[in-house]
This record gives C-alpha cells, structure tokens and sequence, in this order.
C-alpha cells in the first residue's frame, strides 16, 4: 500500500528511490513510466490556501451549489439579516454583478465573480476575492457558486461545508441524476417550499431518499425564502456548525 | 464544461513530471494514460475529443489519449463487502447500509506516459 496517498499504486517513497536508482533504460526503447498525480492538484493547493486562512481566522465557508435559478440569491438575501453572525458573500456568474448588488442591499459585503465562459468557480477565483475581504471582521463567508449542477462539484474552493440546493420546481430526483454534486453535500436544502401547494408532483420525502441513496446521510430541510420562520433549522445548522468549526469538508487525499 | 480546462491541466501536469525525470529530457510522448470516476464530474468522451485540439505546440504534441474510466466503488463499514456500484447509488450493494466509504470513482489522474524510442 502506498503511504502517501493510499491509492495501492507502485508509488511509494521507496519505490520512487527504486526509479531514481536505476539509469534510464537504453534510449532505443520505448519506456512506459507510471505516474499517479491528481489533474486537479493545482486548484486542490490554492484550495488549501484559502481553507488553512479561513480556519486562522475562524470563518465559516460555504459553497451554494445548485441549478440556475434554484433561489440561492434571495436566500442568501433573506437569510443574512436574520443570521447573528456576521457575514461575507463571494458570487460566481457568467455575466453582470447583480447578484452582488442584491447581496449588498443586507449590509453584507459582497464581492461578485464574472467567469464569463467558465462554468464553476475555482480556488484561484476565489482567493483573488478573499484580498478584498478584512477577514478579521467575518465569521461566515459564503460562495454562491454559478449556477449549474455539473462542474461546481469538482472544484474544492477551500470551504468548510458544502450545501446542495434543489427548489420544488425541479423535480424530486435531482439528487440521483447529478450523484457526483449531491453526494458531497454537508446540507441539502429543497427550496421554494412556499410552491408545494402547486406542485403535488413533488415529495420532498422522494428527494431526501435520493439523496440517502447516495449514502449521504447529511441533513435535509425544507424552506422558503418566502417565509422566514421556515429558515430557523438552517440558522440553527449555520450558527452551530461556527460554533463548531471544526472544518470536516475531507478531500479524498489523490 | 470544463474538459478544456482539463486538457490544459493534463498537459501541465505531463510537463512537471517530466520536469522531475530529467534523464528523459527531449523523448516524445508517444501515449498518456489517464483514469477518470464516474463522479469526477468529468466526461471521458469529451475529455478524449477535447485533448487532440490541446495538445498541439505542447509537450503532448501527437500523443494518443488512453482514458479509462473508474466507476465508483464503496467498502461498506459494516459488513466489510467492497464492490463497484452505480454513481448513484452508493450504499453497501449487500447489506442496504449508508455506512460506505467511496474507494475509487472521484478521481481524475494522470496515471501513465509512454515515451517513444529516441
Ligand atoms: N416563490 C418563491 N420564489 C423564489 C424563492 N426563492 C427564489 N425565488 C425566485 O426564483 C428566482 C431565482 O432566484 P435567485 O435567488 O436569483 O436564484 P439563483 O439560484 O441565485 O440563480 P442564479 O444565480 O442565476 O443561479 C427569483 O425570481 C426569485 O425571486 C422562494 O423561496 N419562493
Ligand atoms: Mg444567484
Ligand atoms: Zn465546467
Ligand atoms: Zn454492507
């Protein structure tokens, strides 16, 4: 078993001495070298960056990740004054600062992203956002990612917890045709929830079975942003998870 | 999608190790292995289409892209089966339980060069 990364492979300290040991074979030769680096590497470091600066100043980061248009802004806007902590938002779209200046209007400062054609924010973008923050005056910053249930999921920005949002207006198996986001996720939030009346067609029960068979066994709230008083478990889940902060969001060491 | 972005990362990625192997400088690359989860987020099809339109002017210049893929494969705590499953269905294939651990299938690696006769 190799002891760096305990993926099994031939690329251990000592077999890497073995390689460095013996002459490259004669050049006549085709020579097939085995290798075992992760092609995200270089984001997972920027990544760590930031997560080692969020623990040094106890903030609490996480990343919204959902569709277009799922409600992670107006959350983010109904949410932060109810939340007695004091918060920081970074917001990825392909296009305009919108967001952002909704964001604004709670007194949070909020810092936007353009990623013109890419479709995820990554490590990098997010560092170069964290410049423009005091950190020492935040206890939660949140990533609201670009809007797309696909590429986010790859891309460890640093954070802490992950939160997987799917609105009533999706459709209830979201989390079984996108495993590779939901399954990750530390909190699964179904939202709109003031829509169910119109929407007999889906079962939030259905949605958080997709997302147990995912062996995912995170929480799974249901909410509006219509509605306030529907926030206080996720205000309960932010404020304990700070209270915590024991950063726990693992990356599978490659 | 971001398989482009992956192309650029492979090659980069090809040129650091290289870079530690000195006694290989100057050979071609004839082929580049790499393995690719079913919940990597990334498509292998496209990742295989996108890379022949990367590599020109690189180090990967004319090498040939070997994709394999990995689905994912949990170990179940509780009963100790390991077995490939479905991505989206990740509990222990034997016993139901949630108490699994992702063994492969979220990986995107580079995992092998072959270097063409000098
Ligand atoms: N009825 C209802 N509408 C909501 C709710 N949350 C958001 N919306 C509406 O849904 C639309 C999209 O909401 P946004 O908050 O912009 O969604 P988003 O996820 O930030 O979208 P992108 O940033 O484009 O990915 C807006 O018109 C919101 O007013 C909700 O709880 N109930
Ligand atoms: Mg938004
Ligand atoms: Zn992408
Ligand atoms: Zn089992």
């Amino acid at each position: 078993m190799c002891l760096e990364c305990g993926c099994g492979l031939p690329y251990s300290p000592s077999a890497r001495q073995r390689r460095k040991e013996t002459a490259a074979p004669a050049p006549s030769q085709e020579t097939i070298l085995a290798v075992h680096e992760s092609l995200l590497g270089a984001n997972d470091e920027v990544a760590d960056k930031n997560r080692e600066k969020f623990n040094q100043h106890g903030i609490l980061a996480i990343n919204l990740m959902s569709s277009p248009g799922t409600g992670k802004t107006f959350l983010l806007e109904t949410l932060i004054p109810l939340l007695p902590l004091r918060c920081g938002v970074v917001v990825g779209d392909l296009e305009t600062d919108n967001d952002a200046r909704r964001i604004a209007r709670t007194g949070a400062k909020a810092i936007q992203i353009t990623t013109g054609q890419a479709c995820h924010l990554d490590a990098s973008m997010v560092a170069g956002a964290l410049s423009q923050f005091d950190l020492g005056e935040l206890d939660v910053l949140f990533i609201e990612n670009v809007g797309n249930l696909v590429c986010p999921a790859s891309f460890d920005l640093g954070e802490a917890k992950r939160i997987a949002l799917l609105s009533v207006c999706e459709g209830d198996d979201k989390p079984a045709k996108y495993p590779t986001l939901f399954h990750k996720a530390d909190l699964m939030l179904i939202t709109k929830a003031d829509l169910l009346p119109h929407l007999p067609q889906f079962s939030p029960e259905n949605a958080e079975g997709y997302l147990r068979k995912l062996a995912n066994h995170s929480p799974c709230l249901t909410i509006s942003s219509l509605q306030p008083e529907t926030l206080t478990p996720l205000i309960e889940w932010i404020t304990q998870t700070h209270a915590a902060l024991k950063p726990s969001h693992q990356w599978k060491a490659v | 999608m971001h398989e482009l972005s992956l192309c650029e990362a492979l090659i980069s990625t090809v040129r650091r190790q290289l870079a530690t192997r000195p006694e290989y400088a100057g050979r071609r690359i004839k082929s580049l292995k790499v393995t690719i989860g079913a919940l990597s987020g990334c498509e292998p099809d496209l990742l295989a289409r996108m890379f022949p339109h990367a590599s020109p002017g690189t180090v990967a210049e004319g090498a040939e892209l070997i994709v394999d893929f990995q689905s994912a494969r949990v170990a179940c705590e509780a009963c100790g089966t390991e077995r490939d499953v479905a991505a989206n269905l990740l509990v222990c294939p034997k016993c139901g339980d949630q108490g699994v651990k992702l063994v492969a299938g979220d990986e995107v690696l580079l995992t092998g060069l072959t270097l063409a006769e000098a």
